[in-house]
């Protein structure tokens, strides 16, 4: 127990009777990079007030190098934790060197004077943190980035194993956020330090942090690798939104994309079944965007990894799957057609087609002969992505005849989902 | 390292004007005095020195050693007093506007003298009561807004403003309520509280300074404290800090500094606002620096406003404490103009 840098043990806070921490529970191992995530008001901040030791709970301990937290002197604790907060207040118009300055207070007596060697660490966080050239400014009159930059180079001075941040980057533009984040993964990964923090942007927390606390009204939801943390399911039930979870191009880990067009609260008592025809990429967003309007969602041949079969499975749809890289075998068409057969509609989206995928286009055929309404996305571009040789483009053009109908683009698909939405159930109204 | 020359530079050059302008303070009156007898008087009276330098006028002796050079004196260190306790409450209520009265020792300190005024007058037994009363009345009212500002065991800067206003308040309403009933005494007690150095008995002067002395040198260690304390508290705890102890004390010097300073010459206004300002207008905002040289600025301050009120209007000794406000508000005005635009205030 005592080689954990923090062991927070069965912490409650109340403010007033309003109780915020409702028995929080975890342990932090050094060299970690943790960072706790949770909608406004989860008690995220509150949780990190407790770690500095700037609010005493009400219940349980704080235990700090296997320590009481509250037993340790404040200038002893300093000499080891670093706080960068999420705004300092400057009165009086000290130079930024003198405020990093003070970063050295808790290493030095009473009586002493900052030395050389003071100076020379002073002198080595703020080029860290990449502000020594601000030394001489005033800092009253630092913008929101070099102010935290300086405060940053302020809590290095100090030396610390850990740092404690209280949403860092909450008030910086996108390159100050990731300079000062970089810094503290930098820090983390070369010097061992351990870096603690609230951070607001879900996509930036997976980025940066090893180790998510995700937080919801005063406990603890779920803690682990952002991949364990960061799924649909747990979005939906902490910050009450639904999102999608990709995979960031570079990283792999997980990122959020939120879902642009909210649902017009109209929800019909029948579902519409709407079917995608797609692969490559181009179904995902429509995917998201019909869930979120209530559709039913399913979506056919897709291979395995390919990115709309990504969203297809984070937004948990029934999908007909080929294995990644191979053509459509009889058996998937054939589900494809079944599950085809199934929907109200069917929407052909803006796939390159090839010699693999070519059985997508031809499952229309039967689906038309069935009386489905089939639309197809974009016929006017379909030459360029036809590597058929001209296929394709000649069984759309003969598909046109049995009644398939042509969409400019996916937002024409969009309207004529809630065209057929607004007719099924005035239909179901008068028969009701 | 480079500013620590520098700081000590200036503390030199501020000792050695403060020496110079006591020689002018001890030499301008109703009669003229060299500096050089000046000197020769205080020489022949340090052990060691006395044999070498003898003065043959012994009025001119008597002017300087027991009535111009005991006043002077106590204009430094009042002066000193009033402009440390100044820097040190403006840097810890981190409001500019904050001055040794803010805390409401000074109308506490009036009430005492007020009451030794009226009830026992300024005899004999009046000028060893009523230094002893007033810096009572101070540290009274000290414990009170102290006590009224502290919720559990927090020392919460806003309210301590706030507790020494209504402080304030309250006893002034004491103080008008005993003006009122004066009758006589209203005269002399308005006079105090308006701020003199005339002295009132030497047997105080003796204790006193030596006290100022120290608490003076005690505030002035509380230098990166305070600077760190200006970032507020949870900054300064994060920092190693010890937030309300290092509060507390430099609370008790300040009252303790002030509560001296008033009982000795009442209520002299504006130094403790002016000097620390004018410092860190000059010398910026770093406390290591603001303090001590406060302290000597402050004293040099008040010993040319000393040299004003007993001059401008002689023979009629004008209260330190107008002048130190006629020659503070618009100073205090300008630096308001000229600071607003740079948003220093």
């Amino acid at each position: 127990m005592s080689n954990m840098v923090f062991k927070i043990h069965d912490i409650e806070c109340s403010y007033g009777s309003h109780q915020v921490l409702k028995g929080v529970n975890f342990e932090v191992p050094p060299g970690s990079f943790l960072v706790i995530i949770g909608p406004n008001a989860a008690g995220k901040s509150t949780l990190l007030k407790t770690i500095t030791a700037a609010l005493k709970p009400i219940g349980g301990v704080v235990y700090f190098q296997g320590k009481d937290l509250n037993e340790i002197s404040r200038r002893d604790l300093a000499k080891q934790v670093a706080v960068v907060p999420q705004e300092t207040e400057v009165n009086f118009p000290f130079t930024v060197l003198e405020l990093v300055m003070m970063g050295r207070h808790p290493h030095l007596g009473r009586f002493d004077q900052e030395n050389k060697q003071d100076f020379e660490i002073v002198r080595q966080a703020m080029e860290s943190a990449n502000c020594w050239h601000l030394r001489d400014r005033n800092a009253l009159e630092l913008s929101g980035g070099e102010s935290q930059k300086v405060i940053l180079a302020r809590a290095l001075a100090q030396e610390p194993e850990i740092i404690l941040l209280d949403e860092p980057v909450s008030h910086l533009d996108l390159s100050a956020q990731l300079e000062v984040l970089n810094l503290l993964k930098e820090m983390n990964s070369n010097h061992g330090v351990t870096c603690i923090g609230i951070l607001h942007d879900l996509n930036l927390a997976s980025q940066f942090s090893k180790q998510l606390i995700m937080l919801k009204d005063g406990k603890i939801f779920k803690t682990g690798t952002p991949k364990e943390v960061l799924t649909v399911e747990n979005v939906k039930k902490v910050y009450n939104t639904d999102v999608l979870v990709i995979k960031h191009p570079l990283s792999g880990v997980p990122q959020i994309v939120v879902l642009p067009i909210a649902s017009d609260g109209s929800v019909s008592s029948s579902q519409l079944r709407v079917h995608l025809i797609c692969g490559g990429g181009v179904g995902g967003a429509l995917m998201g965007q019909l869930s979120r309007l209530g559709c039913r969602v399913s979506a056919g041949v897709v291979n395995i990894q390919d990115t709309d079969w990504e969203v297809g499975q984070a937004l948990g749809l029934e999908i007909v799957e080929e294995k990644p890289f191979s053509s459509i075998s009889t058996r998937s068409y054939e589900a494809n057609l079944q599950m085809a057969l199934q929907a109200d509609v069917i929407f052909a989206l803006e796939t390159p087609f090839g010699r693999g995928n070519i059985l997508n286009a031809q499952v229309l055929e039967p689906l038309l002969a069935d009386g489905k309404p089939c639309y197809f996305v974009d016929a006017e571009h379909l030459p360029e992505r036809d590597y058929t040789g001209g296929d394709v483009d000649r069984c759309i053009s003969m598909l046109k005849e049995q009644g398939l109908q042509l969409l400019p683009d996916q937002l024409s698909v969009l309207k004529e989902v809630q065209n057929l939405r607004k007719e099924k159930s005035d239909v179901e109204t008068a028969l009701g | 390292m480079h500013q620590k020359r520098n700081t000590l530079l200036v503390l030199v050059v501020l000792l050695v004007v403060a020496i110079i302008s006591s020689l002018f303070g001890v030499g301008i009156g109703s009669t003229s005095i060299a500096p050089v007898t000046t000197m020769k008087v205080i020489l022949s009276h340090l052990p060691g020195f006395s044999s070498w330098f003898s003065v043959s006028d012994t009025a001119t002796e008597a002017i300087v050693w027991d009535i111009r050079l005991p006043r002077v004196i106590l204009a430094l260190f009042i002066g000193s007093a009033l402009a440390v306790a100044g820097a040190a409450l403006q840097g810890l209520l981190r409001n500019p506007l904050a001055e040794p009265y803010t805390i409401g020792v000074a109308s506490g300190a009036s009430v005492g003298a007020a009451l030794v005024i009226i009830f026992v007058g300024l005899g004999t037994l009046g000028a060893v009561t009523l230094p002893l009363a007033a810096f009572l009345g101070a540290l009274i009212t000290g414990i009170l807004v102290y006590r009224l500002a502290v919720v559990n065991g927090h020392l919460a800067v806003e309210t301590l403003i706030l507790a020494g206003v209504v402080m304030s308040s309250f006893m002034s309403a004491i103080l008008s309520f005993m003006l009122t009933l004066a009758g006589e005494s209203l005269q002399q007690i308005v006079y105090w509280m308006m701020g003199s150095l005339g002295l009132r008995g030497s047997d105080q002067f003796i204790y006193t300074l030596p006290l100022i002395f120290v608490g003076v040198i005690l505030l002035c260690f509380f230098g990166r404290d305070l600077n760190i304390l200006t970032f507020g508290d949870e900054t300064a705890g994060q920092l190693g800090v010890s937030v309300e102890r290092t509060k507390k004390l430099v609370l008790l010097l300040a009252s303790f500094l002030t509560g001296l300073a008033v009982s000795m010459a009442g209520t002299i206004g504006f130094v403790g606002l002016i000097v620390p300002h004018l410092i860190r207008l000059v010398l910026g905002p770093d406390h290591r620096v603001l303090l001590p040289v406060s302290a000597i600025g402050g004293g040099i301050f008040l010993v040319w406003a000393d040299i004003i009120a007993r001059t401008i209007a002689a023979p009629v000794e004008l209260p330190v404490g107008v002048v130190t406000a006629f020659l503070g508000a618009p100073f205090f005005m300008y630096l308001l103009r000229t600071r607003k635009s740079s948003g220093h205030f």
